[in-house]
């Protein structure tokens, strides 16, 4: 799965990457008031290095970024409770429509 | 009807003890502590959210954004890169501003189709477990 990200264009990449890397952010700092700062210094780092002249650079530049946010994975990330991972998924899972309750309280007849 | 205005006391003080005033102190967009808290605590018979709370809520969001101009916003004619001028890192932002504000979590492959309110409502109108 690593290799796959070469295939996307370079516009999805770099969006992937910043979304990922935001949301790791929220998994490190979890004062909401450190999480803004970090933000805007994930968003000036990402525009100092807008206007690269060559497609190859910009694609190292990402693969760079990309190898630097799975350095920085966080052990324990926030993963919304009903997502795969998250802490609620399946907890309640539909069940087949041929199994159903037959309620019949103190009707039993035996 | 009781359950609804106890509902709505108890989500006033508790915007009153985060000491929020209001969305105008919430900068971005991205904090709506207060929004929710009002919508979050729903009576069972209105489980489900309607488009139009849904279109509110998205205008909301992105007229809150600091790079929008507010009066540029509405419903029909407000795609991100055309309409409303901004980037892809700003494209970027807004979708994680709904995440926040419906609590839910949007795959990478579905975030990147977002390119407009109109699909984001679209969107979020079908997912199950948009609060």
């Amino acid at each position: 799965m690593a290799g796959s990200e070469a295939l996307l264009a370079h516009r999805t990449r770099v969006m992937r990457l910043y979304r990922n890397s935001l949301k790791q952010m929220m998994s490190w700092a979890i004062q909401r008031s450190l999480i803004y700062e970090e933000f805007k210094n994930i968003r000036s780092q990402f525009e100092a290095n807008m206007n690269v002249p060559t497609l190859g650079e910009a694609t190292r530049l990402v693969e760079a970024g990309e190898k630097y946010l799975a350095e920085k994975a966080h052990p324990d990330p926030y993963i919304v409770p009903y997502y795969y991972g998250g802490s609620a998924y399946h907890r309640n899972p539909p069940f087949p429509k041929q199994i159903s309750i037959h309620r019949d309280f103190g009707r039993e007849g035996y | 009807m009781a359950l609804r205005s106890l509902a709505g006391s108890i989500a006033k003080s508790v915007v009153q003890t985060m000491g929020v005033s209001g969305p105008s102190a919430l900068g971005a967009g991205r904090l709506r502590l207060g929004q929710a808290a009002l919508f979050g605590l729903r009576g069972y018979a209105d489980a489900a959210l309607t488009k139009d709370e849904v279109t509110a809520r998205v205008l909301e969001v992105v007229k809150n954004m600091e790079k929008v101009d507010p009066a540029k916003v509405n419903e029909e004619s407000c795609d991100f890169t055309k309409d409303l001028g901004l980037d892809s890192l700003d494209t970027v932002e807004v979708v994680m501003a709904f995440e926040e504000e419906f609590q839910l979590e949007i795959p990478d492959d579905e975030a990147d189709k977002i390119a407009s309110c109109q699909q984001a409502i679209e969107y979020i109108a079908q997912h199950p477990m948009a609060k």
